[in-house]
């Protein structure tokens, strides 16, 4: 289920800026979940879930609390910046991209999703290469009939699907955003709180977490937890670093946009004891997470966060092990019941 | 002539009282009200009884300059950019320092004194000054002192075909379009503000939106232009004379889909030429307006400028005249009924 999940997200396309596509389908899944969605002039989704008072026990500490979900919507892409006399369309990135490392990717561009190639002027050495030099090859013979599929200020972003390379291990050009979503809606649909959650699902993440920012400013909740895909270091010659593909769901200790304070993280970690999940702990000082803006947000938000361990980041084959899905998934759902 | 007076006005960052005077009273005959916030920004709030959307039109005041740091024993300033300034363009330029506007020269080894190794390298900042003719580091400090401001002295000039020259159109030629604009009649309540250290990281927009707090911002700027000899269409950002640049994207703000299209369409509607600013680099006000609160739907439109940072920008007073056409459009149609589907 979790697969076929991730298959969907993943086949819809949402650069930074252009989400509106991939806000429709996550849309559909939480459509009949939530008690209310809606989005924002930046473009984040959320998604309500009103607190089920109907619970066991009576008043406990998360009632009439607001907990703010946050995981990022949007994936590498390329903005079309010119359309060259012979049809060849000139790009710069949005999110981090290397741009020897798109040379031969495969693009889907603009309002008809014409596939394209990312090529290169062979006058530059490949160590020189920045993306004035690259361009993309949608096959058209000038600029009147690159116009019929694409316009300046259109995006291009990557024509791959999610694999499986066994039961476990998936690989997808845009796990880091597409892996956290799947968590925030499978927890959604099982959650049982006495707090109001509000997951959001954020736009522009990749270009400085813009939407996490004005999503935190406008929920101004009282506990939020952010879900992002950190890099694995358990790969040759990796950064150090302190997690491991297949290792667990991680619990945040730090990352490159802030220090969990101890008291939360130990609320987590006390949650996936109580069902049994295996974690391991985080220390990324390269990695970003929408935690990063929430925290900061007007007086102050109280924010931990769950990393999903992920091997090959920054590239278009990103790895990631559906056991440290579901356990990131398990570890939430205790931790809103929880409170 | 408002464009040669903002534009020979001196305002570097964080030292913008002399244009924010000059506005100030070009704008009094037009305002229903008319303040200055804690950084410095002038407000200017017409059409206060209409009802509508909430308008915010942006263009900052201050300009790329030099601050006064040192001295040398022998009389000459030390110096540092405020804002984005080129080095390499500083050498031999003159300037008018401080309050009292000194002249001053930016000073460097003859060329009859280089060896050929130095001619090929662009001076750094430790071999630049400013001389004012002072002998000495006690006389120097008689006329100035550090903290002082230095701009280049560039007069506004109309040149070749319909052009101008100028310093510092980036952007007191936003801020002549919206004093110009002001003076028309709109179904909405537009803010006009002129914010303060926009070339130092957007500093003073911010709360100006969180003041006014705007259903929707635009902001008029001067912007990269690139056209010139060998720069292939895509190296160009903007091209001079081709009409008003609609910002797609640049590195603080992704302008919405349906932002553009309303700029178009507004422009399509009234015959107005515009192109698209075809580059990532650079920003605007509108990275910090639309970020601030929930978020605000912002658009840029800026006139191309040439060697912008620069001490001579050239401008095409053609696409200054569309970029006043544009906003006008712009202001009758936002009122409409979904005109931000």
């Amino acid at each position: 289920m979790m697969k076929e999940l991730l298959e969907g997200l993943i086949a819809v396309s949402g650069g930074p800026g252009q989400e509106a596509s991939i806000a429709a389908a996550i849309r559909a899944q939480v459509q009949t979940i939530a008690d209310e969605v809606y989005t924002d002039v930046l473009g984040n989704l959320y998604a309500v879930l009103h607190a089920s008072h109907d619970k066991e026990s009576a008043a406990g500490e998360g009632d009439g609390k607001t907990v703010m979900l946050v995981a990022p919507m949007d994936e590498p892409a390329l903005l079309v910046t010119d359309i060259g006399e012979k049809g060849f369309l000139r790009v710069e990135p949005l999110g981090q991209l290397e741009a020897r490392a798109l040379i031969g990717a495969r693009v889907r561009v603009g309002r008809t999703g014409r596939l394209g190639v990312v090529g290169v002027s062979e006058k530059v050495k490949l160590d020189d290469v920045e993306f004035a030099h690259l361009f993309v090859d949608i096959g058209v013979g000038d600029a009147d009939a690159a116009q019929q599929h694409v316009r300046v200020g259109d995006t291009a972003t990557f024509a791959y699907h999610l694999e499986a390379q066994s039961e476990e291990v998936l690989i997808g050009h845009a796990l880091s955003s597409r892996a956290p979503c799947a968590v925030l809606i499978r927890t959604l649909m099982q959650v049982q709180t006495r707090a109001t959650v509000i997951a959001v699902f954020t736009a522009q993440s990749l270009v400085g977490s813009r939407g996490a920012r004005v999503a935190a400013y406008r929920i101004a909740p009282d506990l939020a937890v952010a879900v992002n895909a950190s890099p694995a270091s358990d790969t040759p010659d990796a950064l150090p670093g302190s997690l491991r593909l297949g290792g667990g769901v991680a619990i945040k200790a730090l990352d490159g946009g802030m220090v969990v304070a101890p008291g939360l993280r130990d609320g987590l970690l006390a949650s996936a004891r109580a069902v049994e999940v295996t974690t391991q702990i985080e220390v990324s000082p390269r990695a970003r997470s929408e935690a990063g803006a929430v925290f900061l947000t007007k007086t102050g938000v109280p924010t931990c966060g769950l990393a999903v361990p992920m091997r090959h980041a920054g590239t278009l084959s990103q790895m990631v092990d559906l056991r440290d899905l579901d356990g990131a998934i398990a570890v939430l759902t205790a931790y809103l019941r929880d409170l | 002539m408002l464009l040669k007076r903002l534009t020979e006005a001196s305002g570097p960052s964080g030292f913008e009282g002399e244009v924010r005077d000059l506005i100030r009273t070009e704008a009094a005959p037009y305002a229903d009200r008319m303040y200055t916030d804690a950084l410095g920004s002038l407000i200017v709030e017409t059409g206060l009884d209409k009802p509508g959307p909430r308008v915010l039109v942006a263009a900052h005041m201050d300009e790329v300059a030099l601050m006064v740091v040192g001295f040398t024993a022998n009389g000459l300033l030390r110096f540092r950019p405020i804002g984005g300034v080129d080095l390499r363009i500083l050498v031999a330029k003159s300037v008018r320092v401080g309050k009292a506007k000194l002249y001053g020269v930016i000073g460097a080894k003859a060329v009859h004194l280089q060896e050929a190794g130095e001619r090929e390298k662009p001076l750094a900042l430790e071999q630049l000054f400013i001389d004012i003719g002072a002998v000495s580091e006690a006389q120097a400090k008689e006329h100035v002192q550090a903290g002082d401001i230095a701009v280049f002295t560039t007069e506004y000039e109309e040149m070749g075909d319909g052009r101008a020259k100028a310093k510092a159109f980036d952007d007191r030629v936003g801020c002549a379009v919206l004093l110009e604009t002001m003076r028309g009649s709109f179904d909405v309540p537009v803010v006009f503000a002129f914010t303060v250290q926009e070339e130092i990281g957007l500093r003073g927009a911010g709360p100006v939106a969180y003041r006014v707090k705007p259903d929707v911002a635009f902001v008029i700027e001067g912007t990269v232009c690139n056209d010139v000899a060998q720069a292939p269409s895509h190296a160009e950002g903007t091209r001079l004379g081709a009409g008003p640049a609609l910002s797609v994207v640049d590195r603080k703000t992704i302008v919405g889909r349906s932002m553009l299209d309303f700029l178009l369409e507004t422009a399509r509607a009234g015959d107005i030429p515009v192109q698209l600013r075809r580059v990532l680099g650079g920003a605007n006000d509108a990275g910090a307006i639309h970020l601030t609160e929930m978020g605000i739907r912002s658009g840029a439109i800026s006139v191309p400028t040439r060697y912008i940072h620069a001490p001579s920008q050239q401008i095409s007073l053609e696409d200054y005249a569309n970029t006043k056409r544009l906003l006008h459009s712009v202001l009758v149609n936002i009122g409409q009924e979904g005109a931000l589907a």
